[in-house]
């Protein structure tokens, strides 16, 4: 239908999506920088090609649906990016343009590109690689070392912790991980960030962040070691805070994220797979559309019962 | 209210002078007869007749609707359809500038005993002087009293002009406090009232203190002045009225036009003039402005002037604007042609730059959130503009449509740069069918708009 620029309001706010998703790519920045001093060339390497694979995704679907090219609001880098973050730096390169190109693919651009997408994009491609290569997936290498070395690991279904470091080192993310979830002070400073430009809302990460590890040691596990590895803390910060996956309202965000938390327990405690926190935010962002319709602002002058 | 947008007021340009101005009169103004659709008035005069300054043109012919009078003296040179800023055309009288019965100021004739006018007197004095409220739905003022319920305890002065630019009420008030706090003990005897309070935006400090030394010095005690946060649309009546009672938003007019009054400063002043001078209502306080105008300033316009006439009084334009606008961006109206005329209701003639007005390209929603924070009256404006965006009117009422003060929050804030008021205001006007006056203002704009003709 016609856009009727001619009504009001005549003025609109500076904001644009570019500029909102070219944000949240320089709040990776510190994390990014991490990951190239960690692994410098692997990391290099594995970043070059996810974003390769996700342009061919989405040149591909250019072409294929004739559609225009929406490369300049950013979100495909932004998704390769977050991708490569979540992978280890010892991946061979086609699994890794492969997974790019999936998460991209299948992951936003069938839906109808950004604003569309149910799944959010990276984790799609994230959980592909780890269903298909598990083992690939599982190594990594000592940072600054580069010894190939299994990454550390909670074993929840025996409760024990296999090659865990100690607790600066969890916080420096010094250990054999993939390339971005392991520095926790590089998370949170990018974390800081996307606050600070007013882009996520700060209960988010933390509801999620004490959800995890209430419950975890609930179960008898180590309250804040359980969070530090596995990732929890980067999806806190990146991955469920994004917008487009997650409920409207600032309510519904916040039951969100409980929600995640809880479902990221209880896959790592009775499922067979390694981390369950792919899967559980993939099921935390089918359950989206009803919590926006759960939760929703009913106006103030409505006699609905409800948020007000 | 808990939301709204905080907006650049840019109120400096034209405050840089509290007077409001007066510009040499204009040498032709074409009155409109009729504000609304349910309005009837029949013109009293003929082609070709001299009117003077303040002279009586046109009797009402319903209970709706006020005299229009003659905001210039001169020659009736045309009455027919002429182009009406808020859209379509209207039957309008033209009255040119002659000579020989020039008269350059409205001569007052003060009214005897006017302090002790009873109700009725005074609902007449508004009906035959014309007066409405001086705000773009320009209610009639007797109208609009009558309708004020018996237990309201509040008088509520709206001042706050939350929309960028517009400063009539803040210099009106600078220029003529006392004026402005008579008009509302007028109206505070009509209605009955107990408390008369002015609501102000909290960058009007100068304002609050001047206004809070003439209650002083009048020692009126039931008179208070109340600073409000200034966020975007803390001056729509109903919301303003909610407020100050600290009840729940009740939609538009429950509090505003029953229980807790909003009049407009600028309507007091207009009634304490036809009260006291029995001026009729044939000028009011305009703001030039928006950014392309040479000066920039409040000033008496005539009603009834051509915009091209006031821009060129107000030496001209310094580039093409990117649109024209009645009244503030925020709720104003574009313009196609400058040669509209100056209503009752114009608070502004605004000339926007083209990187003002901009509009950055449409794309899809994000799901920001940005809109639902931004909501006055705490709908979800993405939810019903995505219902109606799919033509599921019904669903959009379900998720709230009706309760839309269209202040435009949402199409201003969103990142995207979707038309959500357009698509909200497409399920409300499939609920509503022609109940109040903005209802028709909207609608006839649209209509017009579908001609596409562009600002030349």
């Amino acid at each position: 239908m016609r856009v009727k620029t001619q009504l009001p309001p005549h003025i609109s706010a500076s904001s644009s999506v570019p500029q909102i998703v070219w944000k949240i790519v320089a709040a990776l920045f510190p994390l990014i920088g991490v990951s190239l001093w960690f692994y410098q060339w692997d990391a290099v390497r594995v970043f070059a090609f996810s974003v390769l694979g996700s342009l061919t995704a989405e040149f591909l679907c250019t072409f294929l649906w004739k559609g225009k090219l929406t490369l300049y609001d950013g979100s495909t880098i932004l998704t390769s990016l977050l991708l490569a973050l979540m992978l280890p730096p010892t991946l061979p390169a086609w699994m890794i343009i492969l997974g790019s190109f999936f998460a991209v693919f299948f992951g936003k651009e069938v839906f109808g590109g950004l604003g569309h997408m149910p799944f959010h994009p990276a984790i799609v491609g994230r959980v592909f690689l780890q269903v298909t290569f598990p083992v690939s997936m599982s190594f990594t290498l000592q940072p600054l070392e580069g010894l190939s070395r299994p990454a550390p690991f909670l074993w929840m279904k025996e409760e024990i912790y296999l090659n865990m470091p100690p607790l600066p080192g969890l916080l420096l993310g010094n250990y054999p991980g993939t390339l971005g979830e392991t520095c926790i002070v590089a998370i949170l400073v990018g974390g800081l960030i996307l606050f600070w430009q007013r882009l996520i809302y700060w209960e988010v990460p933390v509801l999620f962040v004490l959800t995890v590890s209430l419950i975890s040691w609930g179960m008898g596990l180590h309250p804040w070691e359980s969070v530090l590895v596995g990732g929890i803390i980067f999806v806190a910060c990146f991955i469920i805070t994004d917008p487009v996956t997650t409920p409207l309202t600032r309510e519904g965000n916040r039951v969100f994220s409980v929600l995640a938390g809880v479902l990221v327990c209880v896959l790592r405690k009775w499922t067979s797979s390694l981390e369950g926190i792919g899967f559980a935010i993939l099921m935390a962002n089918a359950l989206t559309p009803w919590l926006d319709q759960w939760i929703r602002p009913r106006g103030t002058r409505s006699n609905e019962r409800g948020k007000r | 209210m808990r939301y709204g947008i905080c907006l650049e007021g840019k109120k400096e340009a034209s405050l840089i002078s509290w007077a409001i101005g007066r510009i040499s009169l204009a040498e032709r103004v074409r009155i409109p007869l009729t504000n609304s659709l349910r309005e009837r008035v029949e013109p009293m005069i003929e082609i070709g007749e001299d009117v003077g300054l303040g002279q009586k043109i046109a009797v009402p012919a319903s209970v709706d609707s006020v005299s229009v009078h003659a905001s210039i003296s001169g020659r009736i040179t045309d009455i027919r359809d002429f182009p009406y800023p808020l859209g379509g055309m209207r039957t309008a009288i033209e009255i040119t500038a002659h000579e020989e019965n020039r008269r350059e100021f409205y001569q007052p004739i003060e009214r005897e005993d006017w302090n002790n006018l009873s109700r009725e007197e005074i609902l007449k004095i508004c009906q035959e002087l014309g007066l409405v409220d001086l705000v773009p739905e320009m209610h009639p003022l007797h109208k609009k009293i009558l309708k004020v319920g018996e237990k309201s305890s509040f008088l509520i002065i709206n001042a706050c002009e939350s929309e960028p630019y517009i400063t009539t009420n803040h210099a009106l008030l600078m220029s003529h406090p006392v004026e402005v706090l008579k008009g509302a003990e007028i109206l505070r005897k009509t209605l009955g009232a107990e408390r008369v309070l002015l609501a102000l935006e909290d960058h009007q400090l100068e304002v609050a203190e001047l206004i809070k030394s003439k209650i002083y010095f009048l020692r009126w005690k039931n008179y208070e002045v109340k600073l409000f946060r200034a966020r975007y649309p803390q001056g729509n009546p109903s919301i303003l009225a909610s407020d100050i009672l600290k009840a729940k938003f009740e939609g538009s007019g429950k509090f505003a036009e029953i229980e807790a009054p909003v009049f407009d400063a600028a309507t007091l002043y207009a009634l304490y003039e036809a009260v006291v001078y029995q001026k009729p209502l044939i000028e009011r306080p305009v703001t030039i402005g928006g950014g392309c105008t040479v000066e920039s300033r409040n000033v008496w316009l005539p009603i009834g002037a051509s915009f091209q006439d006031v821009l060129r009084k107000c030496r001209g334009l310094l580039r093409e604007p990117g649109k024209l606008l009645m009244g503030g961006p925020m709720r104003g109206f574009a313009q196609q042609s400058y040669e509209v005329p100056v209503l009752k209701g114009t608070q502004a003639i605004l000339a926007l730059p083209r990187e003002v007005v901009k509009k950055g390209k449409e794309g899809p929603c994000i799901r920001c959130n940005r809109c639902v924070e931004a909501c006055p009256v705490e709908i979800s404006p993405v939810l019903v503009a995505t219902a109606s965006e799919f033509g599921d009117f019904d669903l959009a009422r379900t998720y709230g449509a009706e309760q839309c003060i269209e202040c435009g929050n949402c199409s201003y804030i969103c990142p995207a740069k979707r038309p959500m008021l357009d698509w909200i205001r497409a399920a409300k006007q499939d609920a509503i069918i022609l109940e109040e006056d903005f209802v028709d203002i909207h609608q006839n704009q649209e209509q017009d708009l579908l001609s596409g003709a562009k600002i030349r």
